[in-house]
């Protein structure tokens, strides 16, 4: 107590020096914590639109289909699996899904596409294609319709109502399936991706393509709250309890996402280090400075009974102080600084409607979310660097001997 | 001078040398001393005598060339930096030319300093603290910051702040040097008092006559030995 009150009397006999340097380590912990915030809510909304459209909170599929998109591997009867599925997970939204690669021809074109076959009304109410829809509608349970992206509608220069026809391989090697649909609807999500090569259709239309009994690639399943994952995928697992299928999470069902998310993440935080530690290279001059200033009365406080190893505390202290001073109002600043981001986001429209990456595509106006937890750890990370630049003043003053500290300068 | 078991301080053959430059001086060429307890003792001798270095190696602040000295028995050269700080926590007090006061303390916390430090009760050394600092005539300013006070009353300060820990010896260096002489002879008066009354054994290095008056033992030291030892 007593060092600690002398540290925060020692911190304040120069109350600019305190402020100024107090003040860096607050607007440098703003700065980060800003652009931590922005990052999380640009990956929180990668994850939720990847979830959506790709996967599910819990993936249902026929095991090895995560390790080879066979299109062939698919999961047969997954109707019962997805009613099983729903009786576990009322309050979530259960949907299936088919992934289907092959060529979709018109009278003028042909082009590869990725189609895709769904449940019309639930996949709705969770993705959001439907919402993009400029022309036409969106798929039904007329197994006969298709919507387009709009770039492939272009290259097949065709219109709603034309007809297209999808091949694709068979069953068995070397065969090919093929079938007619009709263009129903035409979206638009600004990804070259979407709307250049996927195709949707209804999930019975791509079950006739595909071999089996109601086949499917994927059950999804979107749940309200996923914060017990790992219970409600051992609920899943009990639910579906086939020998034939793997349960999967949705870190597991998109991996390429989440690593780059994790190495967008990782790329960051090295950034911040680097950030941090050139800040506390102007700690470090501010407590040396500090430090040096007082060698005469580091020296009467030895020559008193203070132990060279107390004195290294104080030392310590004062920097823990004005690190933990910067970090309080760095936060408080950061919050601040986030909350414009958090409410309006920043629309990043004129460079597109959205920007893929990995495969996902998001909407180019970002919002912010508050990632408290990496808040806090920013934070003590600052208070932790303004300590460590406090070492090295620290151990000086343990090699003072105090007749030669107190000799005038 | 021979040594005695009950001698608070006995340093035999002290020897001090400062390289400057191409030579050496030599600030205490073998000295030894023996301190009893309750003596007020003035160091006297001209500047460069070796009074200072003396006092800093009998308190355990520096270390000599050569020679050994005991404070209540214990060889100084035989502890390290912590257990030299602890043995000047606790039975060593310190009053200095320039006061030394730790200026973002008051001079209440300044007094009661070493006895945080020691590890005393709260309100044992609340009471210590205050009753030091009434004792040197210093009450009503307890919570005056070092800046706050005069020269003298700063000096009387560094004077509680000595004695309030209870030790068994108290080193002045110059401590009337920077004081003028009413105020010096007060700060005197305050600790042949403080001598008399608690038995608290002084040590001074000083110029000051009025010291050398109120002493009942005068050490002359002249280049780096003692030249005299005289007990009133």
């Amino acid at each position: 107590m007593l060092l600690f009150k002398l540290a925060v009397r020692n911190l304040w006999r120069n109350t600019r020096r305190t402020l100024l340097t107090s003040g860096g380590i607050a607007f440098g912990l703003m700065f980060v914590l800003v652009v931590v915030n922005f990052q999380y809510g640009s990956h929180q909304m990668m994850l939720r639109t990847a979830i959506k459209s790709m996967a599910g909170h819990v993936v249902v599929q026929a095991s090895g289909y995560q390790a080879d998109k066979d299109a062939h591997n698919a999961l047969t009867d997954s109707g019962q699996t997805a009613e099983s599925l729903a009786q576990t997970f009322p309050e979530g939204t259960v949907l299936r899904r088919a992934f289907l690669d092959g060529a979709l021809m018109s009278p003028s074109n042909t082009r590869m596409v990725a189609l895709m076959g769904v449940e019309p009304e639930a996949e709705a109410r969770i993705a959001d294609l439907d919402d993009k829809v400029i022309d036409g509608t969106w798929v039904d349970d007329d197994g006969r319709g298709m919507v387009l992206g709009s770039k492939l509608a272009e290259t097949l220069e065709v219109e709603l109502g034309d007809r297209i026809v999808y091949q694709g391989e068979g069953a068995k090697a070397g065969e090919s399936v093929s079938r007619m649909f009709r263009v129903k609807g035409i979206f638009n999500t600004g990804s070259a991706d979407l709307d250049g090569f996927v195709a949707v259709t209804e999930l019975g239309a791509a079950q006739e393509l595909m071999q089996g009994t109601d086949p499917a690639h994927q059950v999804a399943v979107h749940l309200e709250d996923d914060r017990d994952l790992e219970a409600q995928l051992v609920a899943a697992s009990v639910a579906v309890s086939r020998a034939d299928a793997e349960v999967l999470g949705w870190r597991q069902a998109i991996p390429e996402l989440v690593e780059f998310l994790d190495m967008d993440r990782q790329f960051a935080d090295i950034t911040w280090i680097i950030l941090g530690i050139m800040v506390s290279f102007g700690v470090l001059n501010t407590v040396l400075m500090s430090v040096l200033e007082r060698t005469r009365e580091f020296g009467v406080m030895m020559s008193i009974g203070l132990t060279p190893r107390k004195l290294a505390v104080l030392v310590l202290m004062e920097g823990f102080v004005l690190g933990l001073l910067g970090a309080v109002v760095g936060f408080v600043l950061g919050a601040l600084g986030t909350w414009p981001l958090v409410e309006y986001g920043v629309d990043f429209s004129s460079m597109g409607e959205s920007y893929d990456a990995v495969g996902v595509s998001i909407d180019t106006h970002i919002f912010a979310e508050y990632a408290w937890g990496r808040m806090v750890v920013f934070s003590a990370g600052g208070i932790l660097l303004t300590m460590f630049a406090s070492i090295w003043p620290a151990w000086r003053v343990t090699s003072l001997r105090p007749v030669e500290a107190m000799r005038p300068q | 001078m021979s040594s005695d078991s009950a001698s608070i301080v006995s340093a035999r053959g002290l020897r001090r040398d400062y390289p400057q430059g191409t030579h050496t001086v030599h600030a205490l060429r073998g000295v030894d001393l023996d301190i009893e307890p309750g003596e007020f003792t003035a160091l006297m001798g001209p500047s460069g005598s070796g009074k200072s270095t003396l006092l800093n190696i009998v308190g355990a602040l520096d270390e000599p060339d050569g020679g050994t000295v005991e404070i209540d028995g214990r060889r100084l050269d035989k502890l390290n930096g912590n257990a030299r700080s602890e043995l000047r926590r606790d039975r060593i007090g310190f009053v200095f030319q320039s006061y030394n006061l730790i200026p973002v303390l008051s001079a209440y916390e300044n007094a009661e300093f070493v006895l945080m430090l020691q590890g005393v009760a709260p309100a044992e050394r609340r009471e210590r603290a205050m009753k030091t600092l009434a004792d040197v005539g210093l009450q009503g300013m307890e919570q005056r910051r070092p800046s706050e006070l005069s020269g003298g009353q700063q000096q009387r300060v560094a004077v509680a702040r000595a004695i309030a820990a209870r030790p068994a010896l108290v080193l002045a260096d110059e401590p009337t040097a920077n004081l003028d002489s009413e105020t010096g002879a007060e700060l005197i008066d305050l600790m042949k008092r403080l001598n008399e009354e608690q038995g608290i054994t002084f040590v001074f290095a000083t110029h000051d006559p009025k010291v050398m008056d109120a002493a009942r033992r005068v050490v002359t030291l002249q280049d780096g030995q003692i030249a005299t030892d005289v007990r009133k």
